[in-house]
């Protein structure tokens, strides 16, 4: 059995050997598409965690009049505060607000320094336990802060963030769909590299037909031939992740700004290469088989 | 041992290469079968390790029902039946050893007994000193008897020869001939195409003449050709 298995394995060697830049290729093309694959499994969880991270911490800012008085400003405040859905405020005066300008504005200097304090309307940052998807509520909200005097006008940056997430959700289905007509493609290209090789050693197929081999015997060296594609493509695959994940780390600081870095930038974890492993034993062995029982079909019907 | 019952076999739109073939071969029978060129010798052949499959009637070999054989049960059949082809089909880029040891392969037999079976087979024919060669590199007539000890190294129920003397001179065909006559010694049914007259008359075998796709009784066999039809 054992030596059977190693004799089968030994044809399936030979076999690619016999077609080696045809095997290069197709493990090539396994490898590009896992680590494609792996790329947008890992670009879509980490457009995921930032939005989620940004959904934990989108304030409505609720602007009260510049004339409001000091008093009011904190009745205004206690009333917010007191709304069911909200879990807290942060008050920024207009002086808070002028130094903060400042601070940012040192391009500006001169235009930022005439202004006075007075003209800047209150801001009261209104953070609430509302999931941005939550419209309905946030609607709600908005409509009891307008109602209390001296709200000027509300702004809810969860809009901003909904058409985000369904950004998101168009480039996901698109990379879903991207994925699965690469993988179809990839399909069709390990039949067609696989029926090559049966077909260059048809005369030994019909041979070993004829005096007795089973369909599995005949089939052996084939699927080991797909086996080590598979193999083949997960390593190009790894060092393709690896060479990338690399690229990442070097330009994290260009993109820390924007991107969430609470999920680290992983791309060679051991589920990804597991999930490589999978992808291209499972895309290869299909195509394989499909084909392998397509010919040896044919072959019966021949012989 | 082989059973044919009203056998048809006819190619699409064409005239039938074999008409109601009825005919039964006992088990350690040798079987000679004659007729001129495009007689339907090789189909005959042919539907008996199911390379063709007969148009109509009943086909019985070793116990196969080959007009309801399953797909699955094909090899099962092949692997009691040893075949000289009439082209040799020998594998061109694998050595006369592995050629040879293809049969055993698929028997699952371990290497080192392979290779110990075929060298005695190969001595047998007398390739004992081209086992490392391959194919190309061999007359027509060593590569008939590589396809012969192919055929012969496990030993199968059944023989079947397609012109296995058609490329080797008097003395090569009488071997091989003698060859074919010890695997019927040791039990094997052998069927042997031929039509060299010559040659048929060196063995004492039952013979079946087929000419234009029907079979007839030969002069000289105590046959069990049961309702052999008459051309």
């Amino acid at each position: 059995m054992i030596a059977s298995t190693v004799h089968s394995f030994l044809n399936g060697v030979k076999s690619l050997r016999a077609s080696w830049g045809l095997a290069l290729l197709t493990s090539t093309s396994l490898g590009i598409a896992a680590c494609m694959l792996v790329c947008a499994y890992q670009a879509t969880n980490q457009i995921q965690a930032t939005l989620s991270g940004w959904a934990q911490d989108i304030p409505l800012l609720v602007e009260l009049a510049p004339e409001t008085t000091l008093g009011n400003r904190d009745l205004v405040r206690e009333k917010i505060a007191s709304l069911p859905t909200v879990t807290r405020i942060t008050y920024h005066s207009p002086q808070d607000l002028l130094t903060e300008l400042r601070a940012h504005s040192t391009r500006l200097e001169g235009l930022v320094e005439n202004v006075d304090a007075t003209s800047i309307p209150p801001l009261v940052e209104v953070y609430t336990n509302l999931q941005p998807s939550d419209q309905t509520n946030h609607q709600k909200l908005k409509e009891k802060l307008h109602e209390i005097s001296s709200v000027e006008s509300v702004e809810d940056s969860s809009e901003t963030w909904r058409e985000l997430e369904q950004l998101s959700e168009v480039v996901s289905g698109g990379g879903i769909l991207l994925c699965i007509a690469l993988t179809i493609a990839l399909g069709f290209m390990v039949s067609n590299t696989i029926r090559l090789s049966m077909m260059s050693r048809q005369d030994e197929i019909h041979i070993q037909s004829l005096v007795g081999g089973t369909p599995l015997f005949i089939a052996a060296p084939y699927l080991w031939e797909a086996f080590i594609w598979s193999l083949l493509g997960s390593a190009i695959a790894c060092m393709f992740l690896f060479g990338i994940e690399s690229l990442h780390i070097e330009n994290t600081a260009l993109i820390k700004n924007y991107f969430s870095q609470e999920k680290p930038f992983q791309l060679l974890t051991v589920f990804h290469i597991t999930l490589v492993f999978i992808f291209c034993l499972s895309l290869s062995s299909c195509g394989a088989v499909a084909t392998i029982v397509r010919v040896l079909n044919q072959e019966m019907a021949q012989s | 041992m082989i059973e044919f019952f009203h056998v048809y076999k006819a190619y699409k739109d064409e005239q039938p290469v074999l008409e109601d073939v009825t005919l039964s071969i006992n088990k350690g029978d040798f079987v000679f079968i004659s007729g001129p060129s495009g007689a339907g010798k090789s189909t005959l052949l042919k539907l008996i390790f199911y390379a063709e499959k007969a148009s109509r009637g009943q086909l019985y070999v070793s116990g196969f029902n080959l007009s309801q054989l399953k797909r699955s049960s094909i090899p099962c059949l092949r692997r009691n039946i040893g075949v000289v082809f009439q082209d040799f089909q020998l594998l061109p880029r694998r050595t006369v050893q592995d050629n040879v040891g293809l049969t055993l392969e698929i028997l699952g037999l371990a290497r080192k007994e392979r290779r110990r079976r075929t060298f005695e087979m190969l001595q047998q024919v007398g390739l004992g000193h081209r086992i490392n060669h391959y194919p190309p590199e061999l007359s027509g007539g060593e590569q008939q008897r590589v396809a012969l000890a192919r055929a012969m190294i496990n030993e199968p129920q059944i023989l079947i020869a397609d012109e296995p003397t058609g490329n080797l001179d008097s003395q090569r065909a009488k071997e091989t001939m003698e060859l074919l006559r010890s695997a019927n010694i040791r039990g094997t049914t052998v069927l042997c195409a031929t039509h060299n007259e010559a040659l048929m008359k060196t063995i004492p075998a039952k013979r079946i003449q087929i000419d234009r796709g029907r079979t007839k009784l030969s002069h000289n066999m105590p046959l069990r050709f049961n309702r052999m039809k008459t051309g």
